[in-house]
C-alpha cells in the first residue's frame, strides 16, 4: 500500500501526459503535460474553473479523464480505480473535507493505516491473526497525530473537531496511506491562521521526509510561503512553470486572474 | 429620487464581520462601507469571501461576530426580509430566474411588496424601459433568454423593487465580453441616474475597477485595500493586493 | 409449553434474520429489501434437498448458504454500485423476482402449494423432531450467527464496513476496495439468512412462498431499524418485540381476525413512530442518519 518499489533512477514520480476532460462543452482540462520528480512542494493555482480540482480528481481516478495518461513511478495508472492508485503511492484530500464523522480521530486514522490484507472478511473470524498488527497500527496512528499535533484529540470524535483540526486529521488520514505523493485539495482555505502555520510547516517536513506534496491552493500567501515550484491553471491549460517568485511576477499571470 | 441628504451618507456598514459555513470560517474579521449613489466593489482571489460577504449582509449567513448597520442603525438580526424592507436587493451569483414563468411574471415576483396595481404597472415600465431587449421578450418564458438575458433579467427583478441599494454577486459570471460590458455600463448608469448605490462583487476586476468608485480587495477573509478604485486601475499596486 | 418453544424458534429465526441483515444495512449503510428473498432460497434449497436426497441437516444448510451467496451475487454485480436509495429499489425488485420465481416455478417450487412433507433432519445422528430440539439447535445457530457477525464488525473489515457508511469517497481514497467489501458483506449477509431458512424448512416441514414476501422483508428491516441498527443486540431486540407483540396481543383473547390485523397496524405503525422519536432504534447508534428524510 505504499510507493515500496524504489522509483529508477530519473523517472518522475508522477507524470502526466496530455491530460483532457470536458464537462457538456466546457473544456475543464486541455492537453495538461506536467512531470512531477520527489522530494518538493508544487503548487497548482489559477482563477476559478481553471480545471484544479478535475486535475486532482483525473490523476487520482475519481474522474474519468477524455484522454491522456498518467504514471505514478513510471507505471501507468490511468484507468485504475482510486483504491488501486492509493496502493501504487499516491493519496489525495478533498477541497470540503472528508472524514468518517461518527468516528474518533483515532479510528479515522486506523482506518487509513490497515492493510488491505488485514481487512479481509474470513480473516475476521481469526482475530488472533491480526490482534499484533491492530496494537501495532494504534502506536503508529497515535504517532501520525501527535505529527500534525493532535494527539490530545485522539479520542476526540472528527465532528467533534474544528475545521482546521479536521484538516490536519485529513493530512494525517493520508500519511497514514504511506503514500510518497499527496494531492492535497486547497489543504488551509478556511482555516484559522494560526492553523495554516502549523499546516504549511507541516507540508515544510513532508518534504523533508522525501514526499511530494501537490497542493492546489487560492491563498498566494500559503503558496509563496511553502512552494519551490508553482504551476498556473486557466482555462485549463498551462500557461505557467516555475518558481513563485518569477511566476507571480508575470503579468499575463495577473490578467488570467483580473480580466 | 434619494434626496441629497440621503446620498453620501454610508447607507450600509459592516464592522470586524467573521463567519462562514458549517464550521468553515472565510470571513476573519471584515469591515466594509457602501454609499448611495456610489458602487463600491469587492474584488479578490477564489475563497477570499467575496460572495460569503454579500451573504452575510443579506442575512442568508448568520455573523458569528461583528456588526451590521444600515442606514446608521444597528441591524439586530440580519435576514432577508429586513434587508429587503430597508431597501436592499440582493441578485445572487448565476442569472437565478424562474425559468418555467414568463419574463413579465418574474418581474411580478419581485415586486410582490408592491400593493397598488398602479404603481406597479409604472414601476414595470421604467425597469423595462431600462433594458429594450427585455422589453422585446416581455411575454416570452425565461427559460428561452440567453445568459446575458436572464442576468438582465434577474437585475430587473432587483431593480423592479426600486432599492436603495443593490448587491450584485458576480453579475458577469457566464456572461460573452460584450454581454458582460454593457451589463457593466448599465450598472453605472442606474447608479448615476436614480442614486441607487452598488455593492458589487466581481472577478472581472479590470472590468469592475472600471466603473466603481471606491474598491475592497479581501484577501484570506480580511481586508487587503481599502481605497479609490482609480488608484489600482494602474495595475502595479493591483499584483500586491491580489498576490 | 409446545406453544412457547414455537414462539422461541421463531424468535430465534427472525432473530438470525435481523442480526445478519444489520451486518449490510447497519454497517455499511446499505438497506436491503432482499432479505427474505434469501431466507427463501435458503428454505428451499434445503427442502428440495432434503426432499429429493439426504436429510442431513448441515449438508441442506451448507448448500443453502452457497445457494444465496451465487444469488447474492447476482444481485451484487448489477446493482451493488448503485448509490442508497436505487441500491434499495434494485434489492426491491430482486424481491419479488424471487418470490415471482418461488409462486411460478411450480416443477420445481411447487408453485403456490410450496413444498409440504419436509422429511426430517439429523445432525450427527440426533434426530431432530421435537419443538424443543429445534429450540436447541436454533439456539446454537443463533449464537454461532452473533458471534460471526460480532468478530465480523469489531475486525478491520467491520471498520471499513462503517467507513463506508460514513463517507464512501473517503474509503476510497485511503486505498479501500469498497466495491469489493460491499459484495463480501452482502454475500455474507445473504448466505447467514439462508441458514435461518434451513432451520426453518425443518421445523415447519412445510414451506410456501406467503413466507418469503415483500412484506416479510419489510418486516425484517423494520426489526433492525426499531430495534436499533449499529449494534448487536438491536436486531435482537427488535426481533423478540416484534414476534412476541402480535402474540400477546392473542393472548389478550383478541379474536383471530381482529388478531391477525391488529398485527398489520402494530408493524405498520412501530416504524414511524420509532424514526419519528428514536430514530437510532430502542437501542441503536445508528439510525438512519439523514438518509430518506429521516433526522
Amino acid at each position: 500500500m505504499s510507493g515500496c518499489s524504489a522509483p529508477e533512477r530519473g523517472v518522475p514520480a508522477l507524470r502526466c501526459v496530455g491530460l483532457e476532460k470536458s464537462f457538456g462543452g466546457v473544456l475543464a482540462l486541455a492537453d495538461v503535460t506536467i512531470d512531477f520528480t520527489a522530494p518538493g512542494v508544487v503548487a497548482i493555482i489559477g482563477p476559478n474553473g481553471a480545471g484544479k480540482t478535475t486535475l486532482i480528481d483525473g490523476i487520482s481516478g475519481f474522474l474519468r479523464l477524455d484522454a491522456g495518461r498518467c504514471y505514478v513511478g513510471g507505471r501507468e495508472t490511468t484507468r485504475l480505480q482510486p483504491y488501486q492508485i492509493v496502493r501504487r503511492g499516491l493519496v489525495r484530500s478533498f477541497q470540503d473535507v472528508r472524514l468518517i464523522q461518527q468516528e474518533s480521530a483515532l479510528d479515522n486514522v486506523m482506518l487509513a493505516l490497515t492493510r488491505q490484507r488485514e481487512e479481509a472478511l474470513l480473516g475476521a473470524l481469526w482475530p488472533m491473526r491480526h490482534k499484533a498488527e491492530e496494537e501495532l497500527n494504534v502506536t503508529t496512528a497515535r504517532d501520525t497525530l501527535r505529527f500534525v499535533g493532535l494527539d490530545d484529540n485522539a479520542e476526540s470524535r472528527a465532528s467533534d473537531l474544528s475545521y482546521g483540526q479536521e484538516k490536519l486529521l485529513a493530512l494525517a488520514c493520508c500519511l497514514a496511506t504511506r503514500s510518497d505523493i499527496l494531492l492535497l485539495d486547497e489543504p488551509v482555505a478556511g482555516v484559522h491562521p494560526d492553523t495554516i502555520v502549523r499546516i504549511l510547516e507541516l507540508l515544510r517536513r513532508l518534504k523533508d521526509d522525501g514526499k511530494l506534496v501537490i497542493f492546489v491552493e487560492h491563498n498566494i500567501d500559503a503558496v509563496r510561503q511553502v512552494a519551490d515550484r508553482v504551476i498556473v491553471l486557466d482555462q485549463g491549460r498551462v500557461i505557467a512553470d516555475g518558481s513563485p517568485g518569477a511566476v507571480l511576477a508575470r503579468p499575463e499571470i495577473l490578467d488570467a486572474y483580473v480580466s | 429620487m434619494l434626496t441629497s441628504a440621503e446620498m453620501g451618507k454610508p447607507y450600509l456598514s459592516v464592522v470586524d464581520a467573521v463567519s462562514g459555513y458549517g464550521k468553515k470560517q472565510i470571513l476573519n474579521g471584515v469591515s466594509i462601507k457602501a454609499d448611495l449613489g456610489k458602487i463600491v466593489t469587492v474584488i479578490g482571489a477564489n475563497g477570499a469571501g467575496k460572495s460569503t460577504l454579500l451573504q452575510v449582509i443579506f442575512g442568508l449567513l448568520p455573523l458569528w461576530q461583528g456588526s451590521l448597520y444600515v442606514a446608521g442603525v444597528l441591524e439586530a438580526a440580519p435576514s432577508p426580509r429586513a434587508l429587503r424592507a430597508k431597501g436592499i436587493a440582493y441578485v445572487p451569483q448565476g442569472n437565478h430566474v424562474f425559468t418555467d414563468l414568463l419574463v413579465e411574471e418574474n418581474l411580478e415576483i419581485g415586486a410582490l411588496a408592491v400593493r397598488s396595481r398602479y404603481v406597479l404597472k409604472e414601476r414595470r415600465q421604467r425597469v423595462l424601459s431600462m433594458f429594450p431587449q427585455l422589453e422585446r421578450r416581455v411575454r416570452q418564458s425565461a427559460g428561452s433568454l440567453s445568459g446575458g438575458e436572464k442576468q438582465m433579467l434577474a437585475l430587473a427583478c432587483a431593480l423592479i423593487s426600486m432599492p436603495k441599494m443593490l448587491l450584485l454577486d458576480e453579475p458577469s459570471l457566464g456572461l460573452a465580453p460584450p454581454s458582460a460590458a454593457a451589463m457593466f455600463a448599465r450598472v453605472r448608469t442606474i447608479c448615476d441616474a436614480s442614486g441607487t448605490g452598488v455593492l458589487l462583487v466581481e472577478q472581472r476586476v479590470r472590468d469592475a475597477l472600471e466603473i466603481s468608485d471606491h474598491t475592497y480587495a479581501v484577501r484570506g477573509g480580511r481586508v487587503s485595500y481599502d481605497g479609490p478604485s482609480a488608484e489600482l486601475r494602474a495595475g502595479d499596486r493591483l499584483r500586491d493586493v491580489y498576490f | 409449553m409446545e406453544y412457547l418453544l414455537h414462539i422461541v424458534v421463531v424468535i430465534e429465526i427472525f432473530a438470525i434474520l435481523a442480526i445478519s441483515l444489520d451486518l449490510v444495512a447497519g454497517q455499511a449503510g446499505l438497506l436491503s429489501l432482499s432479505h427474505a428473498a434469501f431466507f427463501g432460497i435458503g428454505a428451499y434449497a434445503s427442502a428440495l434437498l432434503a426432499l429429493h436426497g439426504t436429510a442431513g441437516y448441515l449438508t441442506e444448510m451448507v448448500v443453502a448458504m452457497a445457494t444465496a451467496i451465487a444469488a447474492s451475487l447476482l444481485v451484487s454485480s448489477s446493482s451493488i454500485r448503485l448509490h442508497g436509495e436505487y441500491f434499495l429499489i434494485a434489492t426491491f425488485g430482486f424481491q419479488l423476482i424471487v418470490f415471482s420465481v418461488l409462486n411460478n416455478w411450480t416443477a420445481v417450487t411447487g408453485g403456490p402449494s410450496g413444498l409440504p412433507g419436509i422429511p426430517g433432519a439429523s445432525i450427527f445422528g440426533w434426530q431432530l423432531r421435537s419443538a424443543l430440539d429445534f429450540a436447541a439447535v436454533g439456539a446454537l445457530q443463533l449464537a454461532i450467527v452473533y458471534l460471526v457477525v460480532r468478530l465480523m464488525v469489531r475486525s478491520p473489515f467491520g471498520r471499513v464496513l462503517r467507513a463506508i457508511r460514513g463517507d464512501e469517497a473517503f474509503a476510497q481514497s485511503l486505498g479501500k476496495n469498497t466495491v469489493g467489501v460491499k459484495v463480501a458483506a452482502f454475500s455474507a449477509s445473504a448466505a447467514l439468512a439462508a441458514s435461518a431458512g434451513t432451520l426453518y424448512a425443518f421445523f415447519s416441514s412445510y414451506i410456501d412462498p406467503t413466507s418469503f414476501t415483500i412484506l416479510d422483508s419489510v418486516l425484517i428491516l423494520s426489526m433492525v431499524l426499531i430495534g436499533g441498527s449499529g449494534t448487536l443486540h438491536g436486531p435482537l431486540i427488535g426481533a423478540v418485540v416484534l414476534v412476541t407483540l402480535p402474540e400477546l396481543l392473542r393472548q389478550v383473547g383478541i379474536s383471530g381476525e381482529l388478531a391477525g390485523n391488529l398485527r398489520q397496524l402494530i408493524y405498520g405503525a412501530a416504524l414511524p413512530i420509532v424514526i419519528a422519536f428514536r430514530p437510532k432504534g430502542l437501542v441503536g447508534r445508528s439510525g438512519l442518519d439523514g438518509r430518506f428524510g429521516a433526522k
